[in-house]
């Protein structure tokens, strides 16, 4: 079974839209951003360390294929899942979707780093998050 | 058959709270806006073929109850659904959650119709659309409904001792793809005036910091007009309706300079709490020392 959750939905505005006349680059990042923390919430980093900034998943590298483009007013959605972990990172799999016509339009790789954020450095995967994660997992098949 | 449509999600970025330490009622209106293209979808009026046919739902009446604080780092999750068709009206909702918590944050309960974006023209709904509502009409037995607003409600006329609160233009980037602005910006509008309104009874920010105090809105009543459309000339008269025990009320009226027409009238219901506790305190003495007489509501 697949470990997609979805991690981000909603809708483009017109004033993110360049002279193309198509969403601007820097709006699918801020969409990314949402599905770090909804990913976040999914593994259980618990609303006390996200709300108190004291622990977070950042970003540390992303890879991103841009498949389609977005209009002023297309409604859309994010699914992620994860497709391996290490000791403090986890590389997760972010793929945007048109929600009216179920086209993928970005996907997303992405290692990111659990950090402490008092020290800001990375700090290990604790064992409830591993296990939490073990739900979302999802093969490299998968992540096209 | 489950007839919720999942219409948000996503987390309260730090840029969104304001001086209360929660998320401003203006992006809770995004999230509104953002889910309502959700719900139109549901109804058959994809964005493509809104964009093609320029025409699609916008809001009619607009009642916002905000349930409980959201912070920076929330994450946050929507649905929205149909509650009925009255003749070229429909009824619905869309809900927003503190998703951690599983507890309802802000309920929007709208009724919309079916518009030509071209000609602001109200038209009568289509069958497909009808169709479409009809068969998502539900009476949603476990999703709260809110009970009717009631009090004294803001007119769409002038009243005196109203003032004014804003006075701008409609902006590009406040726009959708047909030059109407967002409701967001809107609300954005009245969350600034309110401060105004504050000031006029004679509420400094310094002594609001001082005793500890923070207002929060609990319900808004909308109702919409006109069209406010990209570069129109816009003012915003407001006015305290009333102010007893705990609840004041406020008064806004959007008005179109262009027209001379109000386009938009907002009243909204709010309280004061200790920033500390986060509970609700009586108001402050400037409020129920305001002579009654300027009281909007002695006018209605």
């Amino acid at each position: 079974m697949s470990g997609y959750a979805e991690t981000y939905r909603g809708q483009v505005l017109a004033s993110e839209c360049n002279f193309l006349g198509h969403m601007n680059i820097q709006f699918y990042a801020a969409r990314v951003s949402h599905a770090i923390w909804g990913m976040s919430y999914l593994i259980g980093i618990s609303v006390e360390e996200i709300k108190g900034g004291k622990k977070a998943l950042v970003s540390v590298r992303q890879e991103i294929d841009f498949r389609g483009e977005l209009m002023a007013g297309d409604i859309l959605h994010m699914e992620t899942g994860v497709l391996k972990t290490a000791n403090k990172t986890l590389t997760l799999h972010n793929r945007l979707i048109n929600s009216a016509t179920d086209d993928i339009v970005m996907v997303n790789e992405m290692i990111a780093a659990y950090m402490d954020v008092s020290t800001r450095k990375a700090v290990p995967l604790t064992p409830a998050m591993r296990s939490n994660i073990e739900n979302f997992m999802i093969t490299r098949e998968e992540a096209i | 058959m489950n007839k919720l449509i999942a219409c948000y999600r996503g987390n309260v970025n730090a840029w969104e709270c304001d001086q209360m330490g929660h998320m401003n009622v203006q992006f809770y209106m995004a999230r509104g806006s953002e889910a309502f293209g959700h719900f139109q979808n549901a109804l058959g009026l994809s964005p493509a073929l809104i964009r093609r046919e320029k025409k699609g739902l916008r809001f009619k009446s607009l009642r916002i109850q905000f349930k409980s604080e959201v912070h920076a780092g929330s994450v946050l999750h929507g649905i929205c659904g149909m509650r009925e068709v009255v003749g070229d009206i429909l009824h619905g909702f869309i809900q927003l959650y503190d998703t951690a918590f599983d507890r309802l944050s802000a309920i929007f309960e709208f009724t919309a119709v079916y518009t030509d974006f071209v000609s602001d023209d109200v038209l009568p709904l289509p069958d497909p659309l009808r169709d479409a509502a009809e068969s998502l009409c539900d009476e949603h037995p476990d999703i709260y409904r809110p009970a009717p607003f009631v009090g004294t409600l803001m007119p769409s006329t002038s009243l005196d001792h109203m003032f004014e609160s804003s006075r701008s233009s409609v902006n590009v980037w406040e726009c959708d793809i047909f030059n109407h602005i967002d409701m967001r910006y809107v609300v954005g509008y009245f969350s600034d005036a309110a401060t105004h309104v504050i000031g006029a009874v004679g509420l400094t920010r310094a002594e609001i910091r001082r005793r500890n105090l923070g207002s929060a809105a609990l319900d808004y009543y909308t109702e919409f007009h006109a069209p406010v459309k990209m570069s129109a000339p816009i003012v915003l008269k407001s006015g305290l309706i009333s102010a007893e025990r705990k609840i004041f009320r406020f008064g806004h009226n959007l008005v179109d300079l262009d027209s001379g027409k109000i386009a938009v009238t907002t009243t909204v219901v709010g309280c004061y709490f200790d920033m500390t506790l986060r509970k609700s305190v009586p108001l402050p003495e400037e409020f129920t020392n305001y002579p009654k007489e300027k009281w909007l509501a002695t006018q209605l």
